[in-house]
């Protein structure tokens, strides 16, 4: 089961954080398929926010298929979007960090390294690669 | 679903002065309500009109589409907790819940124990004695045991350090979460709402501001900065909420439910504290340019002819 | 509600019954000292009235007296009490502290809450009332059986069934008093002066006229007429009061047919001959068995003028017989529950219209 947590600084609206969240755990692997979801219950008893906000997130997860309520159960996790990826996690991972370490040994700064990869990105995403 | 409250021209005087005026509200149910507005706006007014403890002096106001404490069932159908959260403060826990018992006929004495379990009240302590996070606590399990549709807080966390507050709004979030209860709170302060609430109300000298979902307001007010500009040149649609500028740059506030589609605006969202911070600011420079307008009118009057 | 009510009561009730249980050990191991005291005391007095030369008898009643003086000022003042702790602070205490709003947004509407509050604490008040006027009743038993006026205007309110009304009203006082001001402590004071006002006025002004007096004529009695002045003013007639044992006279005038009274100059033109100052005749009697001797000429000559002025004068008596104390005590009662009512009636129609 995760765990969720709220960032009222990050300027992200609450139910968009619980959806990326809940992303980000599929993409982990640390929720597999028929795993079950917090209820709306504990979520809002934990973050004290708004049922409906817990629950228009869990909706726009059903919407985009990962999930699917079961009335009077719950939420469970119906696919996940690791798939083949996770297992190229593991290389990809160990590229990343000796890029980093090149990165930091030429003096770049943490915004600096930020700056850089979110240009990047940016930039192969406009051009349809990433 | 009936609207949890449907206010129309609604009204509260007091002598000479209205404490709140010209108030029309359609709030559906199944939400949680934040009313919010400085202090002596009318929030406490527009609470106990609706929880039947003043009657109106203009307009009427309903409540789960019956009238405010008409009868021992529509009382039921609402929970209160008023200002300071008031108990008594000779009587135990057990006492209290005893109390609830004996005058609600729809009193869940397990879910009132199985919380005052939770929090860690000793049933047998003096309510006098309790700190200010466990009265409010008290009063708020006093409230949801009873079963109601509505549950209604004035300024329920004013007063509680932050851990109180967090635990406060943990449990009433549970029960909206539970029963699918409204629920209808007041704060002066945005900081408090923004969590909990979906739907805003913003109440400023005496009159509402403006209503509705906190989606929808977010959705269709912006921040526009731009080049300097007089407001009312700005298109018809765009409805000017507040308005500062530079001798070089303009920033409005607008509420609008097209795009924008002029480029020379940069357009920003609207974080829900600033809106209810222009509301507020709009609300004040009304009542300053009113006050100028009359006291003008009354030196002209007292000049004579022009 | 009427749970909630006595949990809230419950304090204030413990207080009353240890005092009433503390006033009835008092009396019921005094009184059997008071019944010898009484006993011994009869018989000295039946022998003294029998003999001729005896001046009267008297009571060392001294510690008694105090006890029944303390009691009786304990009955007075226990209605303006009850108004003060019970009746005052039942809802001026729950707006100052805030919890009507408690009390009035649970599942029962407020002319319920009100009600059950007035009743039960109402009741208790006239119940505790009640129950120390029965004591006090039982207990100066003896004393009233010597002492025969039970019509004066403090043992009235003292004995049998006023002290219920009195507590009613002073309840209902405290509450109304409580429910305008809205704090308890001014509440209280209000009370306790309004209420004080209330028994005097109705004591002084209301008692004599709730049942009409009956009027008497008697004739002028030569024997019994006394002479002598009131307050400093010139020497009259003053009549003896008549021999209605028991009764309530409101007063007693000499008047002639048509309604006047006997003036002192009429006195001293028909009878010349009572011209001294400070008179001579025998004072006018005041129930008890004390008799003054007077020189035989001055008695002679005071015979002679009330003879000559009962010709046209008479005397007429107002009063209430003795058999109508109890009417008059249910009378009074009835008034004062009649102004409970009312006041309570009062309460409910204010709180129905009323604010937070």
């Amino acid at each position: 089961m995760i765990e969720f947590h709220l960032n009222t600084t990050s300027g992200v609206s609450p139910y968009l954080q619980l959806v990326q969240q809940v992303r980000r755990a599929l993409r982990l692997g640390l929720l597999a398929e028929g795993d079950q979801l917090p209820t709306v219950k504990d979520v809002v008893s934990r973050l004290a926010i708004n049922p409906n906000t817990v629950l228009k997130a869990y909706r726009e997860l059903e919407h985009s298929g990962l999930v699917a309520a079961r009335a009077g159960v719950g939420t469970f996790v119906t696919s996940t979007l690791s798939n083949a990826s996770l297992a190229a996690h593991g290389p990809l991972r160990v590229e990343l960090q000796r890029w980093l370490t090149k990165a930091r040994r030429a003096g770049l700064d943490d915004e600096s390294i930020e700056a850089l990869f979110q240009d990047s990105f940016r930039y192969l995403t406009d051009e349809g690669v990433a | 679903m009936t609207d949890v409250l449907d206010a129309q021209g609604l009204g509260k005087r007091y002598r000479k002065r209205w404490a709140l005026r010209d108030c029309t509200l359609q709030v559906p149910a199944g939400r949680v309500v934040g009313l919010v507005g400085p202090n002596g706006a009318g929030k406490t007014t527009l609470l106990h009109l609706a929880v039947g403890l003043l009657a109106p002096s203009a307009g009427t106001v309903g409540v789960l589409g019956g009238r405010p404490a008409a009868s021992p069932t529509q009382l039921g159908r609402v929970g209160f907790v008023a200002q300071e959260t008031p108990l008594y403060a000779a009587l135990s826990v057990a006492d209290h819940l005893k109390f609830g018992a004996w005058l609600n006929p729809n009193w869940d004495a397990g879910i009132a124990a199985r919380r005052i379990d939770q929090l860690g009240l000793d049933p047998k302590q003096r309510a006098g004695k309790l700190s200010g996070g466990q009265r409010a606590q008290l009063a708020l399990t006093l409230a949801i045991a009873k079963r109601p549709e509505l549950l209604v807080l004035d300024e329920p966390v004013a007063s509680l350090d932050p851990l109180a507050r967090h635990q406060f709004l943990q449990h009433l979030m549970e029960a909206a979460a539970d029963d699918g209860v409204s629920i209808v709170l007041s704060s002066h302060l945005v900081s408090d709402l923004e969590r909990v609430c979906d739907y805003l109300i913003v109440l400023v000298d005496s009159r509402v501001q403006v209503a509705g979902d906190v989606d929808d307001l977010l959705a269709c007010h912006h921040r526009l900065i731009g080049p300097r500009r007089d407001a009312d040149r700005l298109p018809a649609n765009q409805e000017v909420i507040e308005a500062s500028h530079t001798d070089r740059q303009s920033t409005f506030v607008v509420r609008t439910d097209g795009p924008v589609l002029d480029p020379a605006w940069t357009v920003e969202q609207i974080g829900l504290e600033d809106l209810v911070l222009a509301y507020m600011r709009r609300a004040s420079n009304t009542a300053n340019s009113n006050t100028a307008n009359n006291n003008t009118a009354n030196s002209a009057n007292l000049g004579g002819v022009e | 509600m009427m749970r909630l009510s006595w949990r809230q009561f419950r304090a204030q009730a413990a207080v009353a019954v240890g005092l009433l249980v503390a006033v009835a050990v008092v009396f019921l191991t005094t009184r059997g000292h008071l019944d010898h005291l009484y006993a011994v005391y009869d018989k000295a007095n039946a022998a003294c009235i029998a003999s001729s030369n005896c001046p009267g008898v008297s009571i060392n009643l001294s510690k008694v007296d105090q006890l029944l003086e303390l009691v009786g000022t304990a009955l007075v003042v226990v209605p303006a009490l009850v108004g003060a702790f019970w009746g005052a602070p039942l809802i001026a205490r729950e707006f100052e502290n805030g919890t009507h709003r408690l009390a009035w947004t649970q599942s029962v509407t407020r002319a319920r809450w009100l009600a059950t509050k007035l009743g039960v604490v109402g009741l208790a008040s006239v119940a505790v009332s009640g129950l120390l006027s029965l004591l006090v009743t039982w207990w100066s038993a003896p004393i009233d059986r010597s002492h025969t006026n039970r019509f004066a205007s403090g043992m009235f309110g003292e004995r049998n069934v006023t002290p219920l009304g009195y507590a009613a009203f002073g309840f209902a006082l405290g509450v109304v008093t409580g429910l305008l001001m809205r704090r308890t402590l001014p509440a209280m004071a209000a009370t306790i002066v309004g209420f004080l006002a209330v028994r005097m006025a109705v004591t002084y002004v209301v008692r004599p006229y709730i049942f009409s007096p009956r009027h008497q004529s008697l004739a002028l009695d030569p024997n019994s007429m006394g002479y002598g002045t009131t307050n400093g003013g010139p020497s009259t007639l003053m009549p003896n009061p008549p021999n209605l044992p028991n009764a309530w006279v409101y007063s007693t005038h000499i008047v002639d047919n048509a309604g006047h009274g006997v003036t002192a100059q009429l006195v001293a033109a028909t009878c010349p001959s009572l011209g001294q100052p400070g008179g001579g005749g025998p004072r006018p009697g005041s129930g008890t068995d004390i008799r003054t001797v007077v020189p035989a000429g001055v008695q002679s000559a005071l015979q002679d003028c009330v003879t000559k002025l009962s010709a046209t004068f008479h005397e007429a008596v107002t009063y209430q017989p003795a058999n109508r104390y109890w009417t008059l005590q249910w009378g009074e009662t009835f008034v004062y529950f009649a102004g409970a009512v009312a006041l309570a009636a009062f309460c409910f129609w204010w709180i129905r219209g009323r604010a937070t």
